[in-house]
């Protein structure tokens, strides 16, 4: 059998290639960033960590004692597919690779809400402004805002402070108040990280507001002030409440949308989740998708962060290394203790945060008429009506046809949900699951150059 | 390493992406958007919005968040 192919170099790809090479397994771990970490573990060249630094570097240390594991950074998978149980990947130097056994690590990324001003430059994600920072220091800004829903957005602000940003609010949509105190009773050690990240905010005098949200951002060419609202439970704006502050950049979050674009080529079987609709890939209690012999951990088989992730990760390690014969079941076994229960614990919790931090229909209201919806091919909102009420568009498919949306080149990664959302309310439903699942249909994952595609063809 | 934006030769110390290393030196705005001709910067910064394209070695629509600076390169940036 051929070595295994990880799809992601984050905790969960590093997990599993742990528990491969701990059976005796090869395998190869294929990832756009340079160094492994995801986007967790981001970090530059001389990998420093504000805090959880030890768990990367354990896992590092040991797949660098294991010359079986080989680490291709720096490349990008742009195709993917599987025929007769076999997997294959191309990559975007012009190779490709194929094996019966595949690990999707392929994690999640922002999910973003647009709003009057989001393309400004200055306008940034919430991951984004963490990833400059993690990656080489670099600021979004001197004064900024972090907004959106979630609890994500707490050590984005901390880390920012931390970097010497002045950041002049957090901004939380959800009425979350109470919420906080419940955190402890499911899982102390995220407690204990709130309490840090509250801690630094504070003593920064950095003001928390529940149930704010930036409702616009305004500038000569770059972000130079937000619009910022009280909203009700539904994200309403509410009456009266609308407050404009200076500020030079802001980062927003939504909470993240699994990177299921190679899942879907793959042809794995998804769901969609119960509580935020999003797509995630199906996997048995191996972490084996419909697909026999392709595996799915971490966030694209359901956002749940890193201690999920780490877990998910392991078991399917160990599934792999059982189907690749490499170990017995009862060895499997003994190497799974735990796991299951640890796995459906944090499981439950990651879907009681996303019930509390749930983006509600309400935000559609601060949306003008010529407010970008699809930020590649530049649709307005209004643009996106006129083709439901005057060009007859009846389905999400049609309107992004009729209208470009999502067409541009991110291929609908950013705006594919809102898309779907904005579409079915206009046209008096809700998005269906076949819609939502059409979203992450990318045949080539990634653009690539001719002289690529040509060396693919010899 | 020397890299060039827009033809001016700039040291750069360490190994970092394109789009970090525009952002140090005040360089928010790294495009203008093809029909309406307005600015754009960073958004997602792990290669997934490709709105912070940039023209690297001649070769258009380089995202600048995921690509690593290195010698002698050449980055044309829209403003």
């Amino acid at each position: 059998m051929s070595r295994t192919i990880i799809i992601g170099g984050g905790p969960a790809g590093m997990s599993a290639a742990v528990e491969i090479a701990r059976a005796g397994g090869d395998a190869i771990i294929i990832d756009s960033n340079p160094r492994l970490g995801g986007q967790y573990w981001r970090h530059g060249t001389d990998a420093k960590f504000s805090h959880d630094g030890e768990r990367f570097f354990a896992l590092q240390d040991e797949i660098s004692r294991h010359p079986e594991i080989e680490i291709r950074g720096g490349s990008q998978v742009w195709r993917a597919s599987y025929q007769d149980g076999v997997a294959s990947v191309w990559l975007n130097d012009g190779t490709s690779l194929a094996s019966e056994t595949l690990l999707i690590a392929t994690g999640a990324y922002d999910r973003s809400l647009p709003f009057p001003g989001w393309d400004l430059p200055g306008s940034m994600t919430a991951g984004g402004a963490q990833a400059l920072l993690k990656a080489s220091g670099a600021l979004l800004g001197r004064a900024v805002f972090v907004a959106g829903t979630g609890p994500f957005l707490l050590p984005v602000a901390a880390s920012l402070v931390e970097a010497g940003v002045k950041v002049l609010g957090v901004l939380e949509a959800n009425r979350v108040n109470g919420w906080i105190n419940h955190l402890g009773a499911v899982d102390f050690s995220k407690m204990k990280d709130a309490a840090r990240y509250f801690k630094i905010l504070a003593t920064a005098k950095v003001p928390i507001r529940i149930g704010y949200a930036i409702i616009e951002a305004r500038g000569d060419g770059r972000v130079e002030e937000v619009v910022i609202a009280k909203v009700d439970r539904h994200f309403a704006v509410k009456p009266g409440s609308i407050e404009v502050h200076k500020c030079d950049a802001i980062a927003t979050g939504w909470g993240f949308t699994p990177d299921l674009t190679l899942a879907h080529s793959l042809g794995v079987t998804t769901d969609i989740d119960a509580i935020d609709r999003s797509v995630v890939v199906h996997v048995d209690a191996f972490q084996e998708t419909s697909q026999h012999g392709v595996f799915a951990a971490g966030e694209s088989t359901g956002v749940g962060g890193v201690d999920l992730a780490l877990i998910e990760g392991r078991v399917a390690g160990i599934a792999i290394a059982v189907q690749r014969g490499l170990i017995s079941t009862m060895d499997a076994k003994n190497r799974s203790v735990g796991l299951a229960q640890e796995r459906s614990r944090i499981r439950k919790f990651a879907q009681a945060l996303l019930s509390v931090y749930k983006i509600r229909e309400g935000w559609r209201s601060w949306l003008h008429p010529e407010t970008i919806i699809c930020r590649c091919e530049e649709v307005t909102f209004a643009q996106v009506r006129n083709v439901v009420h005057d060009l007859g568009a009846s389905d999400v498919r049609t309107a992004k046809l009729l209208s470009r949306c999502g067409m541009g080149m991110c291929q609908g990664r950013v705006c594919g949900r809102i898309v779907a959302d904005v579409v079915g309310a206009e046209i008096g439903r809700s998005a269906t699951d076949d819609e939502l699942r059409g979203i992450h249909n990318r045949p080539i994952a990634h653009p690539i150059s001719l002289a690529t595609l040509a060396k693919q063809g010899q | 390493m020397k890299v060039f934006v827009n033809g001016a030769e700039i040291e750069a110390t360490e190994s970092e992406n394109v789009g970090t290393f525009l952002l140090k030196r005040r360089q928010q705005v790294l495009r203008m958007t093809r029909f309406e001709g307005n600015p754009r910067g960073m958004f997602c910064g792990i290669g997934v919005c490709f709105d912070c394209i940039v023209t690297i070695d001649g070769i258009a629509n380089q995202r600048a968040c995921i690509t690593q600076l290195r010698e002698g390169m050449r980055i044309e940036v829209t403003s």
